[in-house]
Formats: C-alpha cells, structure tokens, sequence
C-alpha cells in the first residue's frame, strides 16, 4: 500500500463535506419548497449555465448558430399554434415564445443597442413603406382629375425637408390617413355634385320650376281621380294647392342655397303682344 | 340680395387667416398649412380645393426640381378671395354684433374719461 500525499486527504474531506452539505440542504428545500422547485431552480441554472457557455464561443460558431435557429423557430412555432389551442394554453405558450426568442438573442450575444437600433430602423422603414402606401392608395381614391395632388401629398409626407424639420413614422402615418380621409371627402364631394346636378338644372329657370308644378299638380289630381274620381278632387283640392306650395318653395329654397341666379327675362317683342 | 360665400367654418376660417397672414417672400404649402392652422391634412386638402374651385386661392408649384423631395405647390390668395375673404369676415362680424348685441370695448382713455 502506498503513500498518498497529504493533500489527497484534505480534498476527499472537501468533497465529502460539499456533497453532505449539498444534501443537507436538498433535504432542507425539499422540506421547504418542495421538488417542483428544485426542478425548477436546477432547469433555470443549467438554462443559464449553457447561455453563458455559449455566449462565451464566437458568433459565428456552429453551435451558436444552430441553437439561436433551433430557439428562434421554436418560438415562432410555439406562437403559431397560439390561434389553435384552446385559451387557456394560450398565456404559456405566449410565454415559453418570447424565452425561446430572448433565449435565442442571448445566445447570439446580440449587444442592446444593436437590438434596439435594428427595431427602430425596422419600424421606421415600414412606417415609412406604410405611409407611402396608404398615400399612393389617397391618390388612387381621389381620381385621375387630382393625380397631381400625389405628388404635393408625397412631398407634404417628408415634412418641412430644407427647414431641417423631419416626421417620426407615427405623425406620418397620421398624415397620410389624413390624406385617405381627404380623399374620401374629395370623391363624396364629387358625388354630392352630381347628384345635385339635376336639380341644379331644373331651378335654374323660372319656366321649367312652373312646368314642375303643373307635372306635379297633374299627377297628384290624377292619382286623386283614379282612387275615388272627380270627387275626391274636389274635396282634396286645398292639400293640392298646399302641396304645389311646398314644391315651389323647396325649388325656390334649392336655388338660394345653392347661389343659383335665374337669367334675366328678355322683353316681349311687339309683334308677340298682338 | 346678399354675396354666397361658403360658409364660414372654423377651419376654414383658418386656412383662410393662414394664407392672407403669408407673405410672398414665405410662400405657404401643405404642410407649412397644417402646422399654421394646427390642423389635419384631411381637413385642409379639401378646403384648399373648395377655395380654388371659387377663386379664392391660385396654386402655383415649386421653381425648379429641389434634391432629396418632390416639388411642394404654394397656395396664395388671390385678389377676388382677398377681397371676399375680407367682405365675408365683415359680414360675419356685423352679425354677430347685430345677434350678441356687443360691441367693439371704447379705448382705454374714453374709459378713464368718464369716470
């Protein structure tokens, strides 16, 4: 039998201390806590413990590489299935998604800033894209007679550019759905107009409003005589003399409103009185 | 029988008190427009239209190509709407006194004057 070294004994005793150490205080959080959290306490120490082993490697190793893939396709998978289960499942999943992505970020030891810096750029570019967007579709919607309003709206999107004023993506976004909503008030208005046309165009002169009354006044006596004959004409011929009044007062309100002037009346020629 | 004006909202009101408040060496666009009335694009585009379809404002676009945007079209009024803008305010102003029975506050020294 051979001599060990003193040392040898000193270590087997350290060991031997740790171990019962360790399983003191085991039995001790077993009694106190329980084993669902010392599973969770050693899951969450050997999740950290291998995030800070392969944070230690370069980037651009194959086993960081893979393993931020692996994390970051679970966690878009996790999330896909987000709609499917049932509602109850839905907080957990949502919750194991977003430790995978940031798991994921981790391993690939993106720094912060960087992480930020690409969020911003990546929100401003697709608010920029979507502004653009919903400016083009503006244009579109306010007709081919405004085409040149696209380019004064795409110009108005960049802000006051010389004067060393630029937008955020938010208040750019909020400039071109008002232009949407510009467009929208442009066609109504458009519509509004033509439909307004043939009114218009009936106030316009003082002859075709009295033939309007006669039109009017000759189907509501005509209806009247087919119900119930001659009468009920008679007996209804106040109302129809009210009703010719409203009509002729709505015709004549319409030509104020809308500013229309009737042209002056021509004088009778000489031979016309005879 | 009276001028037709449009009616005299408060926005348009203020696009209106933008564009005779600017001056030909500060020429007023779209923008420069919301920022002044402190109003939306969705408001001022179509008010900007209605006022050109009734002479009030000429529109006129930027000399030249400038780099880095596209050009801006400057909005000004024109003498009629200078000078119906200017009836209209007058008109409106008449009114309200003739309605609310106020009037114009007498300087300070008629004030001191009668006490």
């Amino acid at each position: 039998m051979s001599l060990r070294a003193p040392g040898h004994s000193y270590r087997v005793v350290a060991i031997l201390a740790v171990v019962s150490a360790g399983a003191w205080a085991l039995n001790l959080a077993v009694d106190k806590v329980g084993f669902v959290a010392i599973w969770w306490i050693l899951a969450a120490t050997s999740a950290f413990g291998t995030i800070s082993f392969l944070r230690e490697l370069p980037p651009r190793a194959p086993l960081v590489q893979y393993t931020s893939r692996l994390l970051l396709a679970t966690a878009a998978v996790v999330l896909g299935f987000g709609p499917v289960v049932p509602s109850g499942w839905r907080l957990p999943l949502i919750v194991i998604s977003v430790a995978s992505a940031v798991t994921a970020l981790l391993v690939r030891n993106v720094p912060l800033r960087d992480l930020v810096d690409s969020v911003r750029s990546g929100v401003r570019g697709g608010g920029d894209l979507l502004s653009k967007w919903v400016t083009g579709l503006a244009a579109r919607l306010a007709g081919r007679r405004r085409a040149s309003d696209a380019e004064v709206w795409r110009a108005h999107l960049l802000g006051g550019i010389g004067s060393g004023r630029s937008l955020t993506p938010w208040r750019q976004l909020r400039i071109a759905f008002g232009f949407l909503v510009a467009a929208v008030r442009m066609r109504w208005r458009d519509v509004c107009r033509q439909l307004c046309r043939p009114f218009d165009w009936l106030v316009a002169r003082d002859s075709r409003i009295a033939k309007l009354l006669v039109l009017v006044g000759f189907a509501v006596v005509a209806s009247l005589y087919r119900v119930s004959g001659w009468a009920r004409v008679w007996d209804d011929f106040e109302q129809v003399g009210v009703l010719l009044g409203i009509v002729s007062g709505a015709a004549y309100g319409w030509r104020k409103l809308r500013g229309i002037e009737s042209p002056p009346r021509e004088p009778r020629r000489r031979g016309e009185d005879a | 029988m009276p001028k037709k004006w449009p009616r005299l909202t408060q926005p348009l009101r203020a696009v209106l008190e933008a564009l005779a408040a600017a001056s030909a060496d500060e020429p007023v666009y779209g923008f420069r427009l919301c920022d002044l009335t402190d109003l939306g694009s969705g408001t001022v585009y179509p008010i900007l239209e209605r006022l050109a379809e009734l002479g009030w404002v000429d529109s006129t676009w930027e000399q030249g190509q400038p780099s880095g945007r596209p050009r801006r079209r400057y909005y000004r009024l024109t003498g009629l709407g200078r000078t119906e803008w200017a009836e209209a305010r007058a008109a409106r102003e008449a009114r309200r006194r003739r309605w609310t029975g106020l009037v114009p506050s007498p300087p300070a020294d008629d004030v001191r004057g009668l006490s």
